[in-house]
């Protein structure tokens, strides 16, 4: 019993068709990620974003221009002055390798396009590869259909494009691809047991190491599955071999990363991975005695074996641990577990706003309606439960809890969202659209309900619910893949859905949400995702787009009016920028490996001018660059992000600088009048409202972003000056002056120099009496 | 530093030929040969007007001045004519730019030289001489030191030098394009910057409308009238701060009635440039090709003219690199450039799917001013087949990949079944 007569066709033209179609669609579904990430290139410019892709477009400059080998040694004496800092041995270098080998392609082919281009669209590029990852992977945990549905949520949820898009060139941008296709090749391999996937996979695992830090949740994920599976008694010859080639493979694959190292073997994150191969190979030998000893000699030996087996690992690695042969879990580590870990006791790590836990609504922001189907598709893999279906329910275990630990990590949650979400939706479609009804509708009793809805009109719209309700159940029931209702043939099915108009509700229903979820990724993209952050955009009275250039405009004149070594002292969000578009020696950047000299530019900011004075002239700081953002009113300065200078300074000076000297008594932040001493007195004050008051000509100053009134008497300042300051007052950029000549301090050569007497004392009536 | 010399007959247009014979051994003075357009007979007189343009020839007094500052050059010469013949009469007019003039100054020895009064100002303009006659001075023994005059006077415009200039013009047959992309290296040649600069005395002058006339903000360039689709990007990025006003459409009224205009481009740098700053950045735009080339049907050649440069007002450009890119397989080639340049190189230029390479021409030139915007006119021969080289080329390319993948695809690679 059908409800709507289908044309037949030969099933060659059918899977033709399919064929053709799903090769029409992945290729749409990949216009569709590539040009929605196109906004800020669109909006803006072709620009590289933020802060750490500026530090990867100048490596990947430096390996375009002066080839691998140049770059592999790459020393930078800019970074980090006076340090300096080995760049080939302390990057994941994948990033700037894919862009190199672009680039020369293209060159090669004829195609100069400037490095800059092929590092702004790697981005959305690799977000086409991904879709096509996602959909291989989902079509394995069911079929083509939620393959493509994968595909296309991936493509575009915003989860996934708050890292990847154009100008956003960042490790990320190609690692959620690796990561995919590599549990895409994990799987193959496990449902064949081959070697040549296993490898496979532990080639593509190698290429991820070489790419993003991330690449320990794959070396955790895989022997998690493995060890769940064993768990489950599901060990078999497939997942021996797969493991085997993959962790042998990718582990020393993944040692000849120079910034790895010695890493996979040496540090407590890489041990899951190590004991679930010994527990592979232990299981695989006990296997193969049973097969050749009696049963009862057979289970007197394995008791003894696997308990000498389990001590003796455990106690290896135990003793490893203490005599610190293995590294103890990280810092960065422990935040993982403890949210508050990172607060106490690495500052610098909780300093970083995408280190925060999520907000709840992030979630909903990220994905959408997918945040909603997400568990339905995770139950639905429990009906089946077969290896991949338990890989995709641990990953959305591991995932779900480490995307509300941090804010960053919601990117690992997005793909398996979009594959249990496509799972579940999916699912609903099959149902729903399915043209055959149930053949026995009595056996369920359905019927009733089905009839009375059809002789009585009037209660049409009661009917309709209750039916919905049946329906739903209905679904549930038949949310076994449609490979079970194709196996049984299109009459006699048992479960299924009665009369169009359900059909018509429910399918018009998941449209209308599938519409939702596009508009709103649209919006997100274009509104939150889209902007550089080193340009910012405001709306002029009359609407049109007002662009604020200032981060450039100062950056572009230190690298045209300062001398080429001159050293600029900023907080370190800033020091890539500095490096990459001021080409400029900075104190400190993004790759904030030592705590000592963030410190240090902390402590410079929050003393007094004459405290950090000798500071400043022993690094060699020729300028110090501020971000204010108090004209008109950008919350990100360097004002709001003063507390963690002192906090990060005090974790190394306790003694010296204080986070509490820096609230009034009251416990309050502010700049007013009612600042404390402390805070009126630190550099980063003076600095950023040096002179502020003379703009509004005798009204009092007025503090944007504090929402403050500031004090009539401004900040002044001896020690340093004032050398540039850019147009709406953002970037203030200071010169550290030289020592005075005549030996004087430089607050009194200052004073002097404007004009102030000193107090008349003794060494000048000692000079009259000469005189006389 | 002489960048243009032009000599006429006065009363006469046309100019006559001037041929320069290099650094004199003895004299050490720099020889030109005028030839006249017919002898001169004896006894008979003619007045030739000789017309050079100096570079960088003064120099800003005080070297360093603050922000609100007016500024003060000083130019110094020679008070007395390098020539190898006999001098009856000469005297030495200078014109500033304001009547604000500080102090002139003549050497005694030029003094006594003098017929009457030695130094005379009215207004702007300040008269040395005349002087009485003089023996040659293009001479071995001649010193110049003690006849130096000098003038201190206000600047109120711009002193703006284009240290380093690279055009290029790259030529498609196919678009119907000339793209044409100037690469510029601007410095402030103002006074330099006393003490650091302050953003806010900058703004209140600027509020004030009382701001240093030497403090260049921004810069308009005069693009050919059919440029379109103009760019403005330095070394970080778009410069958003330009205007692009195209020129009106040849049809419209307003063409009718303003009769042919340039396109401008208004250029803001992305921070005032203050005396001694620098600036760098990259502009471009399209242009038909129509607007420059020529089909010159009776030899079955294209003619092509490309400006030498894009003069920005009264701004000296000290080193230009022009480079002409050519449509791919252009052959039989002839080059003329508007003046003599320095050098000129030949090289072949690779872009999007280009097989051979484009012929390119570098002309290298140092010391330009405004009136070196002249043509340089290039001559070639595109064959069909060249014209159709790149899409039989991208067509052949993408058939082997495609018949590579039916290939693969149809063949059948497993060991055992």
């Amino acid at each position: 019993m059908t409800i709507l007569k289908l044309p037949t066709f030969a099933p060659s033209t059918l899977t033709n068709a399919a064929s053709l179609i799903r090769i029409l669609a992945l290729a749409f579904i990949a216009g569709a990620a590539i040009s929605s990430r196109l906004f800020a290139v669109i909006n803006f410019e072709s620009i590289i974003h933020e802060f750490d892709p500026w530090f990867n477009y100048r490596a990947t400059r430096v390996l375009a221009s002066q080839g691998f080998t140049e770059f592999w040694n790459w020393f930078d004496p800019t970074a980090w002055y006076p340090l300096g800092r080995v760049v080939g041995g302390t990057i994941y270098p994948g990033l700037m390798a894919t862009s190199g080998v672009i680039y020369n392609i293209l060159h090669a082919l004829h195609l100069p396009v400037d490095i800059r281009n092929v590092c702004v669209l790697l981005a959305p590029g690799f977000s086409g590869l991904t879709a096509w990852a996602t959909y291989m992977l989902t079509k394995e945990l069911k079929d083509e259909s939620a393959g493509l549905l994968a595909a296309i949520f991936i493509g575009i949820a915003p989860g996934y494009i708050s890292r990847s898009v154009a100008g956003s060139y960042d490790n990320e941008a190609i690692a959620i691809f690796l990561l995919m296709i590599t549990f895409y090749i994990w799987i193959r391999a496990l449902k064949d047991g081959s070697v040549l996937y296993g490898t496979l996979a532990a080639v593509f695992y190698f290429y991820m190491v070489a790419a993003w830090g991330g690449y320990a949740f794959i070396t955790n994920m895989i022997p998690l599955h493995a060890f769940v599976l064993l768990l489950m008694g599901r060990f078999s010859h497939r997942l021996y071999s797969a493991y085997s080639a993959w962790y042998a493979v990718g582990t020393l694959a993944s040692m000849q990363v120079p910034f790895v190292g010695f890493q996979p073997v040496l540090t407590s994150e890489h041990m899951a991975a190590l004991g679930v191969f010994g527990l592979l190979q232990l299981v695989a030998f006990v296997e193969t005695i049973r097969n050749l000893l009696a049963s009862k000699q057979f289970q007197l030996m394995l008791r003894w074996f696997l308990i000498a087996a389990g001590v003796a690992g455990g106690l290896i690695i135990v003793g490893l641990t203490v005599t610190k042969t293995i590294a103890p879990w990280t810092g960065r580590f422990y935040s993982l577990w403890d949210t508050g870990y990172a607060k106490k006791y690495i500052p610098i790590i909780a300093s970083v706003s995408e280190h925060q836990p999520t907000a709840w609504p992030a979630f909903f922001m990220d994905l959408h309606m997918l945040i909603f189907l997400f568990p339905a598709g995770v139950v639905l893999c429990f009906k089946e439960l077969r290896e991949e279906h338990v890989f995709v329910i641990i990953y959305s275990v591991m995932a779900s809890y480490f995307a509300g630990v941090m804010v960053r990590l919601m990117l690992t949650l997005t793909p398996v969202v979009c594959m249990t979400a496509a799972i579940a939706l999916s699912s609903l479609l099959d149902t729903y659209l399915n043209v055959d009804e149930p053949a026995n509708p009595d056996a369920n009793g359905v019927k009733e309900t089905a009839t009375s809805g059809a002789e009585t009109p009037v209660d049409g719209t009661i009917s309709k619910k209750k039916k919905k309700g049946v329906a739903a159940a209905a679904a549930a029931a038949a949310v076994t893949p449609s490979i079970a209702t194709k196996a049984k043939g299109r009459s006699s099915a048992e479960n299924g859905i009665f009369g169009i108009d359900t059909r018509i509700l429910v399918i018009g229903n998941a449209i209308f949400m599938l519409v939702m979820f596009v508009l709103h990724c649209t919006w997100v993209t274009s509104t939150a995702y889209s902007s550089p952050s080193v340009v910012l955009a405001s709306r002029r009275p009359d609407g049109s787009q007002n662009i604020i250039d200032d981060f450039r405009e100062a950056y572009y004149w230190l690298r045209q009016n300062t001398p080429q070594d001159s050293v600029v002292m900023s907080w370190w969000d800033y020091g890539y920028q500095i490096a990459g578009m001021a080409d400029r020696p900075t104190l400190v950047d993004n790759n904030t490996w030592n705590n000592t000299h963030i410190a240090t530019v902390g402590k410079a900011m929050s003393s007094p001018e004459e405290i950090s004075y000798p500071i400043l002239r022993k690094h060699d700081v020729d300028y110090i660059l501020v971000i204010f953002g108090g004209l008109i009113g950008y919350s990100g300065d360097d004002v709001n992000k003063f507390l963690w200078m002192v906090r990060i300074a005090q974790g190394v000076w306790p003694d010296e600088i204080k986070e509490s000297n820096y609230f009034t008594p009251r416990g309050e932040y502010k700049v007013d009048d009612q600042a404390s001493e402390a805070m009126k007195n630190s550099l980063m004050y003076k600095m950023s409202y040096y002179r502020f008051n003379d703009l509004f000509s005798g009204a009092p100053a007025f503090d944007r972003v504090r929402n403050q009134q500031m004090p009539k008497e401004g900040p002044k300042l001896d020690y340093i000056e004032e050398a540039f300051t850019s147009e709406n007052w953002i970037v203030r950029i200071y010169k550290v002056k030289k020592e005075d000549p005549l030996g004087r301090d430089l607050k009194t050569a200052h004073a002097f120099d404007g004009g102030k007497r000193r107090k008349p004392s003794k060494p000048i009536s000692r000079r009259k009496a000469l005189a006389a | 530093m002489t960048s243009w010399m032009q000599v006429k007959v006065k009363g006469l247009t046309g100019s006559l030929e001037v041929e320069p014979l290099g650094q004199n051994a003895e004299s050490l003075a720099y020889v030109y040969a005028i030839n006249l357009a017919k002898p001169l007979p004896k006894g008979e007189y003619l007045t030739i007007l000789v017309d050079t343009i100096q570079l960088h020839a003064s120099y800003p007094k005080p070297a360093y001045a603050s922000q609100t500052d007016s500024h003060f050059r000083v130019y110094e010469a020679d008070g007395l004519l390098l020539s190898p013949y006999e001098t009856t009469s000469q005297r030495l007019r200078f014109k500033a730019p304001t009547p604000s003039i500080r102090s002139y100054h003549i050497s005694h020895t030029l003094e006594d030289l003098a017929k009457e009064e030695p130094v005379v100002k009215s207004g702007a303009t300040v008269t040395f001489g005349p002087f009485k006659s003089q023996p040659p001075t293009a001479t071995k023994g001649f010193n110049r030191t003690p006849y130096r005059v000098s003038v201190d006077f206000e600047m109120n415009i711009p002193s703006l030098t284009v240290v380093s200039l690279n055009r290029s013009v790259e030529v498609s047959h196919w678009g119907a394009n000339m793209n044409t992309q100037d690469d510029y290296m601007l410095r402030n040649d103002a006074p330099e910057l006393k003490g650091q600069f302050s953003r806010l005395d900058f703004q209140m002058a600027q509020h004030a409308r009382r701001m240093s006339p030497v403090i260049i903000s921004a810069v308009t360039l005069q693009l050919p009238s059919g440029a379109q689709n103009p760019y403005y990007f330095d070394l970080v990025g778009n410069v958003s701060t330009s205007a692009f006003r195209p020129a009106a459409k040849p049809s419209s009224e307003r063409a009718a009635r303003l009769g042919p205009q340039n396109a401008q481009l208004d250029l803001k740098p992305r921070y005032p440039l203050m005396g001694g700053w620098n600036y760098t950045f990259t502009v471009g735009w399209d242009a038909p090709l129509g607007d420059s080339a020529h089909w010159d049907e009776k030899n079955g050649r294209w003619i092509l003219a490309v400006p030498f440069m894009t003069p920005l007002p009264s701004t000296p450009v000290d080193k230009a690199e022009v480079r002409v890119i050519l449509p791919e397989g252009a052959t039989d080639i002839t080059v003329h450039p508007p003046f003599d340049v320095s050098l000129m190189e030949r090289s072949t230029h690779i872009t999007y799917l280009d097989t051979i390479g484009r012929p390119a021409f570098t002309f290298h030139a140092e010391n330009l001013t405004e009136v070196h915007d002249g043509l340089i006119y290039i001559t070639y021969k595109v064959p069909l087949a060249a014209h159709l080289q790149k899409p039989l080329a991208v067509g052949i390319a993408s058939l082997i990949v495609f018949s590579v993948m039916w290939t693969l695809k149809r063949v059948d690679m497993t060991i055992h079944k």
